[in-house]
């Protein structure tokens, strides 16, 4: 094992919107599928298989809501090239995730209700600033951690507030970040570095923020 | 339902054994959806309404066919004015009234609206109202709730008495704002930057229910104007300037005022009156037409150059120019029946798709007040807040929050090309004319 790749989880792993959306995105959610075990599981405010494609775009889950941003971008005039660019690697891959529910590679995750009171504390302002944040965790990250914190599973995020939160919500506990991730599938030999580099680069040029090397 | 099993590395690990007991959460949190919602004695048309869904999708939650995913359960609770852990939670009663942040602000506008408005109405007013408040407290917590316009600093009180007194308060406005006589360009940039905060939301497709915009004087952030983005760009800056209007002289008196069809009182015909002079000064259409060679509007396309230099609607251009007599009624009748998209794309100018075709998905950071994206892409840069936080806020993605953190290298340069391009064609025309 590598010096600074992370241990296999020997617990479930819930996913957040950041880590399933660079995945899917450039192409290798099957690689995370195969780190994190399958089915994947993400809250159903990260995608919701069952929500109505045509409501309003504020109704819908996350990734869905990227799904729409993506075909529109494709269509419209007033797209900026390179954003337009990027849209059409993603939008293929962001189109086949009812497909990827169907055939049991993703899985939602609902909340019980007292995982729910933990959900409304860490999307409330006021209740987060004690973890030092300015705002409350989107809906897929506090419903992850809400998950994690009461099953005692294991977050997987990049989202610096996620982080920030579940070091204080979930003591002893590292989520596993994306380039961690990478690092674990070159530890367990499924990529080896270039390649694990070249996937992290195509994350980087779809607007993934991390500007680490492996 | 069945337990759900992961594999990781050739292990399988039981993640959940209690399908049943799934199962019995997704009918219980059901049936306390469907108290609440006859508590607050609301169909299950207007709460699919309220939150963009189908009325089959609301039923399905409340008999516990479909599970609604926590974020769903959240604006439900809004709906419904209940916390979401008493909402989930069978063991505590419902609460006999709201017990929501802001529903007083809400219920402000509410009242003032009467019964003249419906639901996506509604649901675009308590959007303004949240939309306010967590924006306060953001602008608190990152330090920058330096300054707002909470008092006008113009008075009624001096009355006004027809057109000359509309023209002369729309004057002293400009002045007040440094505008000169043309066109206004970035009407709310502009106030964002005089402390108006002016957001744009979904206040109802329908504009005979529906709401064209509202004015609230927020306690923390001031002077704030809400605009419908189901309409075209045009109405959009008239409604802008309209709330304007309310904003610097209708609020010594009233705090909040609602816009919809139908409403005629006197504040709202001098706001319609004021927002006219205000966006097209009559002395300025003069110049701008000798500008551009038209001594008086005989054809359609002459009133469109007008229309696209001022950035308002084709409607409202007839109008000004009838007041000014630039054009007469003859003409008037003969051109109002034209296409003014259609042929202002004919004649070279870049359409924008939402003038083809209102689509509140398309506004994406743009329904944003300026400062608030400055502070929203400086705590971004700064790791104050985090991308999926500040998309939870927007309601947008995390792609397009990162997107503020590193621009993509074209973008900027691409829009100061358009803008050059619409730029020179707007000279080439004129000296053309």
């Amino acid at each position: 094992m590598s010096a600074s790749a992370p241990p296999p989880p020997d617990r479930p792993v819930v996913l957040d919107t950041v880590v399933v959306n660079y995945f899917l995105a450039s192409g290798h959610i099957a690689l995370l599928a195969d780190l994190c075990g399958r089915p994947l599981l993400l809250p159903r405010s990260v995608f919701d298989p069952d929500e109505d494609d045509s409501g309003r775009e504020e109704a819908m889950s996350e990734l869905r809501r990227g799904l729409h941003l993506h075909r529109r971008r494709c269509e419209d005039d007033i797209t900026p090239a390179e954003l337009r660019d990027r849209s059409m690697r993603a939008l293929p891959e962001f189109e086949r995730l009812p497909e990827l529910v169907a055939s049991g590679m993703l899985r939602v995750v609902d909340l019980e209700p007292d995982e729910l009171k933990v959900y409304a504390d860490l999307r409330s302002a006021p209740f987060v600033k004690r973890f030092g944040l300015v705002a409350g965790l989107g809906p897929g990250e506090a419903a992850m951690l809400a998950i994690c914190a009461r099953r005692g599973w294991l977050p997987a995020t990049d989202d610096t507030d996620a982080i920030r939160a579940a070091t204080q919500l979930l003591p002893g506990v590292q989520p596993y970040r994306i380039r961690a991730l990478l690092r674990l599938a070159i530890d367990r030999g499924l990529v080896d570095l270039a390649r694990a580099q070249s996937i992290h680069q195509a994350m980087r040029d779809l607007g993934f923020w991390d500007k680490g090397t492996l | 339902m069945q337990g759900c099993v992961t594999t990781i590395a050739g292990r399988s690990l039981v993640t959940q054994s209690a399908g049943r007991k799934e199962r019995a959460a997704t009918v219980g949190i059901g049936a306390r959806l469907a108290a609440a919602r006859e508590a607050r004695r609301l169909s299950q048309d207007v709460v699919a309404d309220l939150l963009g869904v189908s009325r089959v999708m609301v039923s399905h939650w409340e008999r516990g066919q479909r599970r609604p995913s926590e974020h769903t359960l959240e604006r439900l609770a809004a709906v419904y004015g209940v916390p979401l852990p008493v909402l989930v939670d069978v063991d505590v009663p419902l609460p006999g009234s709201s017990t929501v942040p802001g529903a007083d602000l809400v219920a402000l506008l509410f009242r003032d609206a009467q019964s003249g408005i419906d639901a996506a109405a509604e649901a675009g007013l308590q959007d303004f109202v949240r939309f306010l408040d967590a924006y306060a407290d953001l602008l608190e917590r990152l330090d920058l709730l330096d300054y707002a316009l909470t008092q006008s600093p113009f008075s009624i009180r001096r009355g006004f008495s027809g057109r000359d007194d509309v023209r002369r308060k729309a004057e002293e406005v400009r002045d007040w704002l440094r505008l000169g006589l043309g066109p206004v360009g970035d009407l709310a940039g502009i106030l964002d930057d005089a402390g108006i905060t002016v957001y744009r939301t979904a206040l109802g497709a329908d504009l005979q229910r529906g709401v064209s915009g509202a004015f609230l004087n927020h306690p923390r952030l001031g002077m704030s104007i809400a605009v419908n983005v189901e309409t075209t760009p045009g109405r959009q800056v008239f409604t802008i300037a309209h709330e304007l209007a309310h904003a610097l002289y209708h609020s010594q008196r009233d705090s909040q005022v609602v816009s919809y069809w139908g409403r005629q009182d006197e504040k709202e015909r001098f706001a319609d009156a004021w927002a006219g002079e205000f966006l097209v000064p009559e002395e300025g259409l003069r110049r701008a037409s000798e500008s551009l060679g038209i001594k008086s509007v005989t054809r359609a396309d002459e009133a469109v150059h007008l229309q696209r230099l001022f950035g308002v609607s084709y409607g409202m251009m007839l109008v000004r120019l009838l007041q000014a007599k630039l054009l007469d009624e003859d003409t008037y009748e003969e051109i109002k029946g034209a296409r003014p998209v259609a042929l202002a794309s004919a004649l070279g100018y870049v359409v924008h798709p939402e003038e083809w075709r209102q689509d509140p998905a398309r506004w994406r950071l743009e329904r944003f007040p300026r400062r608030f994206i400055r502070a929203l892409t400086a705590a971004l840069r700064d790791e104050r807040i985090s991308p999926a936080s500040a998309a939870a806020f927007t309601g947008l993605t995390v792609d397009e929050m990162a997107e503020l953190m590193t621009p993509p290298t074209g973008d900027g340069d691409e829009a100061a090309e358009q803008e050059q391009r619409e730029f020179a064609g707007v000279r080439q025309r004129a000296a053309a004319a």
